[in-house]
């Protein structure tokens, strides 16, 4: 049997080799599902603790405790440390492998009765202790406890700025406790050694921040104990916070974790962790990359299948005569379907060793893809390797190996009577009988038709984070593949038109071609059906992924507003006010250092923005609260803001900067604020702008009335629509003058719009502030927020799947294409030989073939072309439910990029001209005598 | 009578890789008379296919020249051989080489379009169909027809546009013995009534009567001549 088997290969060498691609590509696509479903999910993690890290601007993955420690129940601070380091212990026990990156613990002594009290005023501070302290701190002014020589029964402590300013304690001060005594009724004192701030903003050790702890005061372990031990306190407190890695955090050990949260919740109520949200959210979003993985691997399976059964088809069409011998000689079908199976389990094992390495790299490349085929190799540790590979890979040979079986199953049916009798005859496809592409088409437009109608609930279903409905996906799939055979339906009748209209006057050459395309459809229906997929999927993968990504870009650039939009942290300074009333100015930072950024070129434009989304505007005894107001340079503004140009259509935004600049008392509002409000232009509104500090956020800070110059929908940075608990409501807008602002509010922290150079990147401007010293309390870079939109698994699987399923489509079809070419030549072979014998020249048998291909590849690929453009007008903006489901200003726009059909055009025409080209060689080489003898068999 | 086709010391030699190429023709004489039926006799191997290839013009000799209707083949160039296959020859194979893409009209009216005939086929072909007895099934496919039907529309495709020979090899081979008499019989009327020339090959013994001129080969070379 294995001879035979290495015959067979031997004979049909390039068809077996197809074969195994087939295999490889089918074990691929099968295994490196599991791998990229891992690594999209471990970014899906680091994505979520990153973000959370921007939003809060705090650690993400802390555990914590909250607790007190009975002072009789330890005898030194050494055994109170250790009693709240056990809690860590059995933490760190129970998750061996995220590491503890940091710890913080403050002990406090239990605020009671008013020992915390000192001084004449009654201020309150907290005697505290943090381990290691000193190694975490630059001491500003004074010296740190341990090198402070204090007097006898003065006890020495740290204060930070923050508690320096609050209560005006400086530096040699002793702080009484005169509630707070011991035994021998002396009363407890302090005094202030140094005054201190963190040595490094970013060092995790500062969990909470100094500036949080703002009424405590630090001494040493050994004070500490001492001040335990001698003017006794029932009990001491403690917070507690360890810092675990996010980084070490992953899809695999993720739910271990969130087992052994519930497990320390349960066994220790005043346990506490920061990150429950976000692993809900991970659950919640686990299941849309599993599904969304899925549906959109599905085409691409769906292909190297079809190209499986092509290949084993013409193969076993090849050897159809033998079967059908193999038969008469008295071998029943499961004997010759056992062959078969053997010849393909073989073939699928080679497809297995080809196929896994093969996965990874195509899960690589995936992975890798920050746009329509466009990759990056960043962020490529997350995808590795796992042994669930192997698994896919084997079930994926196997259904391999069926899909190759199926064609023989169907030809053992009949014998070699049959067979000779069946030869010839012309037969209509079944879907082309049966009517199933208008069937398939009919339903598709139907369900999408639902979708239309009910699109407001799936948005609605959409941010309320439910999983994704997979339908919509393979929805469009089936319009696909309907309007696909619709279409070849069509361009057989268009050929059957053409070829009756010039009926008279065709010559023999495209006589005999058009009858071929026409009554061949079975056979070149097949390799039709897979042109017209291949490039309408191309197209609309392409199409969508484009429109996705950049949608997803504009709305980004939109809600900016320009290439940078930055906000330095600003001092305030108190003072009084003579009725005792405390009162505050900012401290404008120097602007000087950001104008040297346009001088060094790094920046193009920039712009002082006074931004506040607490303003609260009156008009007609009309009152909004919580709108945005914006001060803004208007010529500065306009030079550096950005506005989609499909914004500007009727009227350019420059024009309402104009009204803005010739009005320094004007302002500009959003049109919902205009219609709520019943205000028009030149009517007067007021707005209020409230206080920045604490303790002043519910007083008014100043108030400004100024004339409506405009109206806008739109604006830099302005976006009508939030969510707030899945609720849609809306954001109202006010744009005055920076100048008028000033006037009628002091000056107020401003925000910087920058437009960065082309030459330049937000990075170098980041490093020339962070060496200038600056502190920001907010950034938003544009291109930082596009590269974490492109990793979000979303559309980090829609990118690489698109990409990988185009790729693969285009090598399929370029290797289907000229098999089918080259076998349909091999079995006309007789067919030419009689042509020839008949006086047709080799060119004429040429003529015949460039016909044929026009008229059924090239009528294929345009019609795939229309099918494409045809679902991508029809489902992208449904996709855009999935993927943007938000109201925006900016409506979903589809995009189309030339440049995605010149590489599909490119790919198809150097398929057709390498398949006429071996066609030709072929043609030229056929010799008519021994193609006449192959009708003698 | 006229000759249409003499061959001249016909010689056809393959190179077989071997130290010593095979010969399947030996040096040849033969002539071809117009209006005659003439067949080439012999077992399979004998040659007789080879030389009806040379003579028809689709294989080229090694040696000795073919002459069609006074003229060399050996000095014509492909482009003219072709022509003459498309205008003044009718081919009918043994194997049944209809185009499978074609019911019988369309084929008969292909062979017509390659030789360039002029004005309305629809008769031409109507009457060369009932000729054979096809014009009832003129529009099946060849499919739909056995054997026997699709060797009659072989040949009513090979006389359609009024070639000046034909030429049939073993066109009996796959069919049955009543059925090849049948086609037979055919070539006989065509050749009687309509004064075509056809040039056969067979190893059939009983068809031998049928032809006008018979020439039987062996081993490449042609052992006996004789005229019924």
């Amino acid at each position: 049997m294995f001879n035979m088997i290495t015959k067979k290969i031997k004979n049909k060498l390039w068809l077996t080799v197809c074969l195994v691609l087939g295999m490889a590509f089918l074990v691929a696509v099968f295994c490196c599902q599991p791998m990229f479903k891992m690594g999209s999910l471990n970014m899906l993690i680091v994505n979520s603790f990153e973000m959370d890290i921007r939003e809060k601007n705090q650690y993400p993955v802390v555990f914590g405790r909250y607790g007190s420690i009975n002072v009789s129940d330890v005898a030194t601070m050494g055994a109170a440390e250790s009693k709240v380091n056990n809690y860590q212990q059995v933490w760190e026990d129970y998750l061996p492998d995220i590491d503890v990156l940091a710890t913080q613990t403050v002990y406090e002594f239990s605020a009671e009765s008013s020992q915390g009290s000192y001084g004449s005023k009654g201020n309150y501070v907290n005697v505290s202790y943090m381990p290691n302290l000193t190694d975490h701190i630059e001491v500003l002014k004074g010296s740190d406890y341990y090198e402070y020589a204090s007097e006898e029964g003065y006890y020495p402590c740290l204060i930070s700025e923050k508690v320096m300013d609050e209560f005006g304690l400086v530096q040699g001060e002793v702080i009484e406790f005169v509630n707070w005594k011991n035994s021998s009724d002396v009363t407890l004192k302090l005094v202030v050694a140094g005054i201190f701030k963190e040595a490094d903003r970013s060092d995790l050790y500062w969990y909470i921040e100094p500036t949080e702890l703002s009424v405590n005061v630090f001494v040493s372990k050994e004070t500490y104990e001492d001040i335990m031990l001698k003017y006794p306190k029932s009990a001491i407190s403690y917070r507690h916070f360890s810092l675990f890695a996010y980084q070490d955090i992953n899809s695999s050990n993720i739910e271990d974790l969130q087992y052994y949260i519930e497990e320390f919740k349960k066994a220790d109520t005043s346990f506490m962790c920061t990150f429950e949200d976000i692993i809900t959210d991970y659950n919640a979003e686990k299941k849309t990359v599993n599904v969304i993985l899925w549906v959109l691997e599905l085409p691409i399976l769906g292909m190297v299948l079809a190209f499986i059964y092509m290949v084993s088809k013409q193969i076993v069409d090849s050897e159809k005569n033998e079967i059908a011998m193999l038969k008469s000689r008295g071998l029943n079908r499961k004997q010759i379907v056992a062959t078969y199976g053997l010849q393909s389990a073989i073939l699928a094992g080679f497809g297995f060793l080809i196929g896994v390495p093969l996965g990874y790299l195509l899960c690589k490349l995936a992975a890798g893809t920050t746009d329509f085929l466009t990759f990056s190799w960043e962020n490529m540790w997350v995808y590795r390797f796992v042994p669930l590979m192997f698994v896919y890979g084997i079930v994926a040979a196997f259904i391999g190996v069926c899909f190759v079986l199926a064609p023989v199953v169907v030809s053992t049916k009949i014998s070699i009577v049959e067979y000779k009798s069946s030869k010839n005859e012309i037969k209509k496809s079944v879907w082309e009988k049966y009517f199933l592409d208008i069937a398939l088409l009919g339903v598709s437009i139907y369900l999408l038709y639902n979708y239309n109608q009910n699109s407001d609930m799936l948005r609605q279903k959409a941010i309320e984070g439910e999983k994704m409905d997979p339908m919509i996906f393979l929805n469009s799939l089936v319009f696909i593949i309907g309007l696909g055979l619709v279409a070849l339906r069509l361009t057989h009748y268009v050929v059957k038109l053409v070829y009756i209209l010039g009926k008279k006057k065709w010559s023999p050459a495209i006589y005999a071609s058009f009858l071929q395309i026409t009554r061949n459809s079975v056979k070149q229906g097949f390799i039709s059906v897979f042109l017209i997929l291949t490039v309408a999927l191309g197209l609309f993968n392409a199409n969508t992924a484009r429109t996705i990504n950049r949608n997803n870009e504009d709305r980004i650039t939109y809600e900016i507003g320009s290439d940078m939009v930055i906000q330095e942290h600003w001092d305030t300074k108190l003072y009084y006010l003579k009725t005792r009333e405390i009162e505050y100015d900012f401290v404008e930072p120097n602007y000087a250092r950001y104008t040297e950024l346009i001088n060094q070129g790094i920046c193009d434009s920039m712009t002082r923005v006074i931004y506040d989304d607490r303003t609260i505007v009156r008009a007609n005894s009309m009152v909004k609260e919580e709108c945005i107001f914006m001060g803004v340079h208007t010529k500065e503004f306009g030079e550096t803001a950005y506005l989609k140009e499909e914004l500007n259509l009727d009227t350019h935004w420059y024009t309402y900067l104009n009204a803005l600049a010739e009005n320094p008392n004007g302002v500009i509002i959003s049109s919902n604020m205009a219609k709520e409000m019943e205000v028009e232009v030149g009517d007067i509104v007021r707005c209020d702008r409230m206080g920045a500090i604490p303790g002043k956020y519910g007083d008014v800070r100043g108030t400004f009335a100024g004339t409506v110059v405009a109206v806008v929908d739109n604006w830099p940075g302005y976006n009508r629509y939030y969510y707030e608990e899945g609720e849609l409501k809306e954001r109202y807008l006010l744009v005055a003058n920076y100048a008028s602002a000033i006037s009628a509010f002091k000056i107020t922290p401003y925000q910087i719009w920058m437009n960065v150079s082309e030459d330049a990147t937000y990075e170098d401007v980041m490093s020339y502030l962070d060496n200038k010293g600056v502190v920001l309390d907010d950034s938003r870079i544009i291109s930082e927020e596009i590269s974490l939109m492109k990793s979000s698994p979303m559309i980090q699987i829609t990118n690489g799947m698109f990409t990988l399923s185009f790729i693969i489509a285009l090598i399929l079809c370029a290797i289907g294409f000229l098999i089918y070419w080259i076998s349909s030549i091999r079995q006309r072979e007789l067919l030419f030989g009689v042509y020839r014998a008949m006086g047709m020249s080799v060119k004429e048998i040429n003529k015949m073939l460039t016909n044929e291909h026009i008229f059924s590849t090239f009528f294929s690929v345009l019609a795939g072309g229309l099918v494409g453009m045809v679902a991508t007008l029809l489902y992208v903006k449904v996709f855009g439910i999935v993927y943007l489901p938000e109201r925006h200003n900016l409506d979903i726009y589809i995009y189309f990029e030339i440049g995605d059909v010149i590489k599909l055009a490119v790919v198809v025409t150097a398929m057709i001209v390498v398949c006429m080209f071996v066609l030709r060689k072929l043609i030229k080489s056929l010799n008519i005598t021994q193609a006449l003898k192959l009708g003698e068999e | 009578m006229e000759n249409i086709i003499v061959g001249k010391k016909i010689t056809r030699c393959f190179k077989t890789g071997a130290s010593e190429d095979f010969y399947a023709l030996k040096g040849v004489d033969i002539e071809i008379k117009k209006g005659k039926l003439t067949i080439l006799k012999g077992r399979s191997g004998s040659g007789k296919t080879t030389l009806l290839n040379i003579l028809s013009a689709l294989d080229d000799a090694t040696d000795g020249e073919v002459f069609f209707d006074g003229e060399s083949l050996g000095n014509m160039n492909e482009k003219e051989k072709e022509l003459i296959r498309r205008k003044d020859m009718g081919f009918v194979f043994q194997s049944v080489a209809l185009i499978p893409i074609m019911n019988a009209y369309e084929n008969v009216d292909f062979a017509m379009r390659l030789a360039q005939i002029e004005g309305e086929h629809n008769q031409r072909i109507e009457k060369v169909l009932s000729l054979v007895g096809m014009k009832e099934r003129m529009l099946h496919m060849p499919g739909q027809m056995s054997g026997g039907e699709q060797q009659r529309v072989a040949i009513a495709r090979a006389v359609a546009h009024y070639p000046k020979i034909i030429f049939a090899d073993e066109p009996t081979g796959a069919l049955d013995t009543e059925t090849g008499l049948r086609v037979m019989k055919l070539f006989r009327k065509l050749v009687d009534k309509e004064g075509i020339t056809i040039v056969m090959t067979t190893h059939d013994p009983n068809l031998m009567e049928m032809g006008n001129i018979v020439y039987e080969m062996e081993d490449g070379e042609i052992v006996d001549r004789y005229e019924n």
